[in-house]
């Protein structure tokens, strides 16, 4: 009986107007999406490499000079273009893309502009999340609201209900039916994504990326339920399909526009941190306070390496630098906390938990960002160690470490490819997982708590 | 009027007949708007406005609150560098502009482009500083959050959709159709009630989400509007109701399309979700990959090395200088700051401030120079920018929602062109403020990096260091750096700058094609809704 529940139905939809023009509308979506990705790829990365080079030409030009200036010049780190945008961009044009460092200290993180031109009004790139996030889940809503309230209206539910059938049952053959539906909607204009990228030859057959897509389609299923879910819900809660409708594409709209306003919103108000201008005035008054403890001579710079003076000199600087990057770093620490706790927020919406999910998934956006973090502190010791290795080898160096200035440490040239130069590392399966796996769940929970309720809610049905 | 009638098609032209079709498309359009007005779907839109728009509003003003904190500290700082001059070459004047409060309806891009430019004699400026991002905590910038015209454009578009997608074939379905037309009513005229009832409907709806706005504003007390945001505002108004008009219109030939309500809302929400969602980020999409823009980290890169070259011949300029004025090693007695030479110095023997301002003579026009030469690859990479602009809008105005936000932002004084003109206006700015120095020789005058007269220069070193002796013990104890005891030199011929805002008439007329494009689109609608009810089979 389920079975014939569930092709019927199925039947039903695909010969329905509606889900032939969501058809088509996606399948364009999948493809104008994936073109345009192939291209844009294609210029970022060839931006990047130009990017990367004259990055590698600077820091050669400083070796050629002396190993200090390699040491101490401030260097930024750019995040490279991820050949996983195709699943989701993650929002990376807006959020923090560049750190920058040396050997003694990781400074800071900003926004690089790129190519990304502020003139623009922020939009989202046509990847499958979007395609998921927004469309889709129009879509499907659009399939399921009138489940049992259209069916009640063309007097066909009684004839089902005379079957001897529970209603659970029921529920589930038509849930199981939209959610099938939904997949055979996607599915095609997945395939005909998958093939463009990979006659581009942006998708490499690799075990990460057949991780990332299978993974993705995973999220996709469990959200196509939790809306298909929230659909028959709607379709339950009202006698009228209309208002059913009315009802499901008001929660769809509240999903989709209250839940960035709402983590905004809480980061402001409940989670509130320190602004920038205060943390500047600390950092400026406990530099004052250093500069005016400093011995005098402490600015003082000669040719001459041995200079007494640069001791000072390379004290002062190394006190300074610490003291900034205590505060800072505290006050970045603040922004990462504010920023995971406002952020759970969001997970009120599906529409959300979806997006963050495959954030994790493909170890993008944030996650990606606070890797290249910590990794980047655990380089720039290495890097602090190397250059100190070295520079306690030259007899003609006075040792005397400052981090900003070339005056008292080795002058000696080093050759380019001696330079421990830093290099991105993924994030592994494992750690993606972990960090996914709290929207999951969630989305798991909220697909068995929609449905369950949508059950209640149909055995109190009124039938006639 | 057209005379077109259906039923009766003999053609009244009577006087008191006329009289009674106008009234009749007010009884419709009454009829109409009670039946709206009391409708579940109705009343859903509104609740989902009386919940998003406070909501939406008031992190809208707490945003804008930030902002003016901002704006005061820079406008203060901005107004220190004159105040608080010592020498000429330490003014580098930096231009502020003030938040508008109309950014709470609609943010436009000034949150992507900041507020103040630096206008340094070393380089033109590419972009605006300041806050450059959404929120201080980047990260957060994940969130995009809407405004309130956003919230309108799809909220407003969904209700217009809800209320219009079966005017007219709910009428037939229910059989209404056959009756009302049987009686002397010309199909135009109930078109024009049913959709006059509708546009009626939001009247009081939009008035309320305005008036909403309003309440949170008054109460805010860092907000005040002029009268002439007041006038921005009602333009608002009246075209949000435009925009409003093409969804119903769009619902409205829809609905005398489709046979049945149901088809009718299902194709209605598609074109929805199309036109809202779809469209914008595929043509925004689309208009980056057709006209591209460089890496603005390369042109900086490019700059650089016209800086080598700048660096190359300061070098020269030394030495040619150390030549004519037989100078072999320069000695500062005290120095507190550095502008292509020396800022601040005091206490200095003579013979080094004259050298020193020898350099400064040959070496500030040279600056000037190159960064004239910088702006020359600036303008070309602004100028991408600016057609990859032009381009995405044009592209993505293709949805009438993308042209509520671009005029909505134009009329909020917070879209390009009015970043634009701020721009503009402060580079001329610059420009006037260095041909002052170079027309009043300030370049080459010992003020303009020197605090001292020419004639209280010390001759000799032991001199200076008496001077030296003597301001130490005026300095105030607790500072080490204190050199108020100096004086501060008389800005007030200086040219200073003002912003002139850019009149509501310049800002429509930048908008002007994207305007017309929706009132002819909305045209053409009622004209083949019309068409189409003219030949509508009422059976």
């Amino acid at each position: 009986m389920l079975n014939t529940i569930i092709l019927t139905d199925i039947k039903q939809n695909i010969q329905s107007l509606k889900l032939q023009v969501i058809f088509i509308i996606i399948l364009v979506v999948f493809t104008v999406g994936s073109v345009a990705y192939v291209f844009q790829y294609r210029d970022a990365m060839e931006d990047y490499h130009n990017y990367s080079l004259k990055m590698q030409e600077e820091i050669r030009k400083d070796a050629d000079i002396n190993i200090t200036r390699v040491a101490v010049y401030k260097r930024d780190h750019l995040l490279a273009p991820e050949n996983n945008g195709f699943i989701d961009d993650s929002k990376s044009q807006f959020t923090p893309n560049n750190i920058q460092y040396n050997a003694f200290n990781v400074f800071g993180y900003s926004i690089s502009r790129m190519t990304s031109n502020p003139y623009l009004y922020l939009s989202n790139d046509l990847n499958w999340v979007f395609i998921l996030s927004i469309i889709a889940s129009f879509a499907i809503l659009l399939l399921s609201y009138d489940t049992i309230s259209g069916e009640r209206e063309q007097q066909t539910l009684k004839l089902i209900l005379s079957n001897s059938i529970p209603r659970g049952v029921l529920l589930f053959g038509k849930f199981m039916s939209i959610v099938i539906s939904s997949v055979i909607m996607l599915l095609p204009g997945l395939l005909i994504s998958l093939i463009i990228l990979l006659i581009s030859g942006i998708l490499k057959i690799s075990a990460l990326q057949a991780f990332e897509i299978t993974m993705f389609i995973v999220a996709a299923i469990l959200f196509i339920s939790t809306i298909s879910a929230l659909g028959m819900f709607c379709s339950v809660v009202s006698r009228s399909s209309s208002v059913s409708l009315l009802i499901g594409i008001i929660l769809w709209s509240v999903f989709l526009i209250f839940s960035p306003n709402i983590a905004v919103f809480t980061a402001d108000q409940i989670f509130k941190i320190k602004n920038s201008e205060t943390v500047q005035e600390e950092v400026k008054m406990t530099k004052d306070a250093i500069n005016k403890a400093a011995p005098e001579g402490s600015w003082s710079g000669s040719d001459n390496p041995f200079f007494p003076r640069h001791e000072l000199r390379a004290k002062n600087q190394t006190n300074l630098m610490n003291a900034e990057k205590q505060i800072k770093d505290e006050w970045y620490n603040s922004q990462f906390r504010q920023y995971e706790k406002a952020s759970r927020f969001t997970y009120l919406s599906p529409i959300s938990i979806f997006g963050m999910v495959n954030e994790s998934l493909i170890g993008s956006g944030y996650p990606r960002f606070r890797k290249n973090w910590e990794d980047l502190h655990t380089y720039q010791n290495q890097f602090l160690s190397w250059f100190k290795a070295i520079d306690s080898k030259d007899t003609k160096s006075p040792h005397w470490y400052n981090p900003y200035e070339d005056y008292s440490t080795s002058r000696e040239k080093i050759r380019f490819e001696e330079i421990p130069l830093y290099t991105e590392k993924l994030m592994t399966i494992p750690q993606r997982l972990a960090s996914a796996f709290p929207g999951i769940i969630l989305l798991v929970i909220y697909s068995f708590l929609l449905f369950g309720i949508s059950v209640l809610m149909f055995n109190r049905y009124d039938v006639r | 009027m057209p005379t077109v009638s259906c039923l009766t098609n003999t053609g009244y032209h009577l006087n008191i007949f006329n009289i009674i079709f106008k009234i009749m498309i007010l009884h419709i359009a009454k009829k109409d708007f009670l039946d709206n007005f009391t409708s579940a779907r109705f009343v859903a839109g509104f609740l989902l406005c009386l919940f998003l728009v406070p909501f939406t509003v008031y992190t809208g003003t707490r945003l804008y609150e930030s902002r003016v904190d901002k704006y005061q500290r820079d406008a203060r700082e901005a107004d220190e560098i004159f105040t608080k001059a010592q020498v000429y070459a330490q003014i580098q004047p930096v231009a502020v502009i003030q938040p508008s409060p109309l950014t709470i309806f609609s943010k436009g891009i000034s949150e992507q482009v900041g507020s103040k430019a630096s206008l340094s004699n070393s380089e033109i400026p590419t972009f605006a500083t300041g806050i450059t991002t959404m929120y201080e905590n980047q990260f957060l910038n994940r969130f995009v959050s809407l405004d309130f015209i956003n919230i309108l454009a799809i909220i407003l578009s969904l209700i217009g959709v809800f209320l219009s997608y079966d005017i007219f074939s709910r009428e037939k379905e229910d059989g209404t159709l056959k009756l009302l037309l049987s009686n002397n009513v010309k199909r135009s005229d109930f078109f024009l009630g049913k959709v006059s009832g509708i546009l009626l409907t939001f009247i009081p709806l939009l008035l309320v989400c305005y008036i909403l706005v309003f309440i949170i504003l008054w109460i805010s007390p860092s907000v005040s509007l002029s009268a002439d945001d007041y006038a921005r505002i009602l333009l608002l108004f009246v075209f949000s109701l435009l925009y409003l008009s093409f969804f119903i219109l769009l619902g409205s030939y829809i609905s005398s399309k489709a046979g049945t309500s149901s088809t009718s809302l299902i194709i209605n929400l598609f074109i929805w979700c199309f036109l809202l969602f779809l469209l914008p980020n595929s043509m925004s999409y689309l208009g980056k990959n057709i006209v591209k823009s460089d890496n603005y980290s390369i042109v900086r890169m490019n700059t650089m090395d016209l800086d080598n070259e700048f660096w190359k011949k300061y070098g020269e300029l030394q030495k040619q200088v150390k030549a004519e004025t037989g100078m072999v090693y320069t000695n500062w007695n005290l120095c507190a700051g550095w502008n292509y030479g020396p800022v601040l110095l005091c206490f200095t023997t003579h013979d080094v401030m004259k050298y020193e301002r020898r350099m400064h003579e040959l070496t500030a026009p040279m600056v000037l120079d190159y960064a004239g030469k910088k702006w020359h690859l600036q303008e070309v990479y602004l100028n991408q920018l600016f057609h990859q602009q032009k381009i995405v809008k044009y592209l993505s105005c293709l949805s009438p929602s993308e042209i509520l936000k671009y005029v909505s932002s134009s009329l909020c004084k917070s879209d390009m062109e009015n970043h634009v003109d701020f721009m503009n206006q402060a580079r001329n700015y610059r420009e006037q403020f260095f041909n002052y120095y170079k027309e009043n020789k300030i370049f080459s005058s010992y003020n303009y990096f020197s605090p001292h007269k020419e004639s209280e220069i010390p001759k000799t070193q032991e001199e200076a260091m008496k001077m030296v002796a003597q301001w130490r013990s005026t300095a105030k104890p607790e500072s080490t750096f204190d050199l108020s005891s100096l004086g501060f030199i008389s800005t007030a011929g200086l040219p200073r700058f003002t912003y002139n805002e850019r009149g509501i008439i310049d800002g429509l007329s930048d908008q002007l094609w994207i305007f017309a494009g929706l009132i002819s689109a909305c045209v053409v609608l009622i004209w083949i809704t019309y068409s189409s009810l003219i030949k509508y089979d009422i059976r």
